[in-house]
């Protein structure tokens, strides 16, 4: 078994909502505060803090310090990281990192992102400016429109339906909806893509051949993921979920330069392989995951990415309903970011959360039975950042 | 059309292609030393690290690698565009390649159809945008 080095020992998240009316700073501390509760300490116990966001959202500059103030987690040294969305999976991995160098013993991660904080239409030209701006942007590209590349190349290559990404769409209705965290907590139904349902227009389309349905729901929000050493976390707490592997892979960002469409994102197969050789386990031997569905299709490619399905049939997993709370790999069972919400700074601690719940065996009703390793692929801009982290108790 | 398109940020690297599409020439690069041809362009080779490279013409001629129809959730600068189609094209050189693609509605694009390039130019910007269509 692999060492038990480093574990979590506290968690938290706001509730993932639109519109979110308070500062970034207020936001931030809604998690903060639960996670500081949930791992009973106070700020003299923290040695760090990193705080983890995408900058184009926010109208602060340089965040980090301006919020570590706020916590109250000043003097202590406090960093800034940014990986678009997969930001704070990021900050974990650095978080771990600090401590088993034994720089600092007790380190808080903080994600946050307030997508209500500048208007639409400016950030969808900042986030424009995360592609290639010299070689993309000007052909009009945006974000549903590159998974709806991949979308295209998979699905004729691979016999993947629509029928199929919509039954992903279901199932992540199916966990939104008992999730009071998140931001969609409506369940959905065929009826709601039929193109004669005027009311939840779930088939209207976005990019071929994504629909609104297969995009996941914009929301401001906040998740915290408190880390500490071995001696420490014993001593701090009676349920420390153990950090067992890491993994993480960079990827062209230009889509000129990425191999075969039809086999999905290469990011994730290197990051898992490299997660699952340090846990020293196998994709068998996981018993409840959390991956990034920022489009149906991205679940589908994460299946196989993650070593769950072969490369190419994904889908028998959502046909068998094998990633279901009662299936043989549970996948996305508190709404995934489909209707939890995608607070892109918050979303890999947000992910990180509902795995160290269910590993605890305090997830309530999304609860899975007795699962004893966790999985979280967390995924930045368009597979340009991949991170997995494997968890166990 | 009377769109404030998003315009690339041209740089030193990247100037020449801008410039040739107003001549109505898709230049890729080729690496003098090991013969590379690659896109997008840069002023050292990725796989040799030669800086011995010439600008070579594309014959415009390519297949669909994969395309997307976009309808609804466009950048502000795209957005009277819409619907319009943005595809990833492989070039008969090798090279795979970003651009719009023309298709009346009679004709839907499919992976692996065959394309030509074209140029068109933005009155407002003056910048000539390679268009590929179905042939």
């Amino acid at each position: 078994m692999p060492s038990k080095d480093v574990a979590i020992i506290g968690v938290g998240q706001s509730n993932f909502v639109r519109g979110y009316e308070g500062s970034i700073k207020e936001l931030a501390f809604e998690a903060f505060r639960e996670a500081m509760q949930n791992a009973k300490i106070t700020q003299k116990d923290v040695d760090a803090s990193i705080f983890c966001s995408a900058p184009e959202y926010d109208k602060q500059r340089s965040p980090a310090g301006v919020m570590a103030e706020y916590m109250g987690l000043i003097p202590q040294p406090t960093f800034y990281l940014e990986s678009v969305c997969s930001s704070s999976s990021m900050g974990v991995k650095v978080a771990y990192s600090m401590i088993k160098a034994g720089l600092h013993d007790l380190v808080v991660v903080l994600g946050f992102q307030k997508m209500s904080e500048i208007t639409s239409a400016e950030s969808q030209e900042r986030m424009g400016r995360g592609a290639d701006i010299q070689w993309e942007s000007p052909f009009g590209t945006m974000m549903p429109g590159y998974y709806a590349l991949y979308a295209q190349a998979y699905m004729a290559a691979n016999g993947l339906t629509l029928d199929d990404l919509m039954n992903v769409r279901i199932k992540s209705g199916t966990y939104g909806q008992i999730n009071e965290r998140a931001v969609y907590q409506r369940g959905v139904t065929e009826a709601d893509f039929d193109p004669a349902n005027e009311k939840a227009r779930m088939w209207g389309p976005v990019a071929s051949p994504l629909r609104v349905g297969d995009c996941c729901a914009n929301a401001d929000g906040s998740s915290c993921i408190i880390l500490a050493g071995a001696d420490r976390a014993k001593a701090l707490c009676d349920k420390p979920v153990w950090v067992m592997g890491i993994g993480a892979a960079s990827a062209s960002v230009n889509m000129v330069g990425r191999p075969d469409f039809a086999k999905g994102m290469q990011g994730p197969h290197i990051a898992s392989a490299e997660a699952y050789k340090m846990a020293g386990i196998t994709a068998a031997d996981i018993d409840v995951a959390e991956v990034h569905d920022c489009f149906t299709i991205a679940e589908i490619m994460a299946y196989e990415g993650l070593g769950f399905a072969p490369i190419g049939d994904g889908k028998q997993l959502i046909r068998e309903k094998a990633t279901y709370k009662e299936g043989r790999i549970p996948v996305n069972v508190d709404g995934g970011l489909l209707s939890k919400g995608h607070p892109v700074g918050a979303t890999g601690g947000s992910q990180i959360r509902t795995i160290v719940l269910q590993l605890r065996g305090e997830a309530g009703p999304m609860q899975v039975k007795d699962p004893e390793i966790g999985l979280v692929h967390n995924v930045g801009g368009v597979g340009l950042y991949s991170n997995v982290t494997i968890l166990g108790r | 059309m009377d769109v404030n398109r998003t315009v690339p940020f041209v740089d030193w690297d990247s100037a020449p292609f801008w410039e040739k599409l107003k001549e109505g020439k898709f230049m890729l690069m080729e690496c003098s030393e090991c013969h590379h041809v690659f896109f997008p362009a840069r002023i050292i080779c990725p796989e040799c690290w030669s800086s011995a490279l010439v600008w070579r013409e594309a014959s415009g001629n390519g297949v669909i690698y994969s395309f997307t129809t976009v309808e609804a959730g466009a950048t502000a600068a795209f957005e009277l565009l819409t619907p319009y189609t943005i595809a990833l094209i492989t070039l008969e050189e090798g090279c795979r390649v970003f651009g719009m693609l023309r298709h009346g509605a009679e004709r839907t694009p499919a992976i692996g159809a065959q394309v030509r390039c074209d140029f068109e130019i933005d009155s407002n910007s003056g910048f000539v945008f390679p268009v590929f269509g179905l042939v």
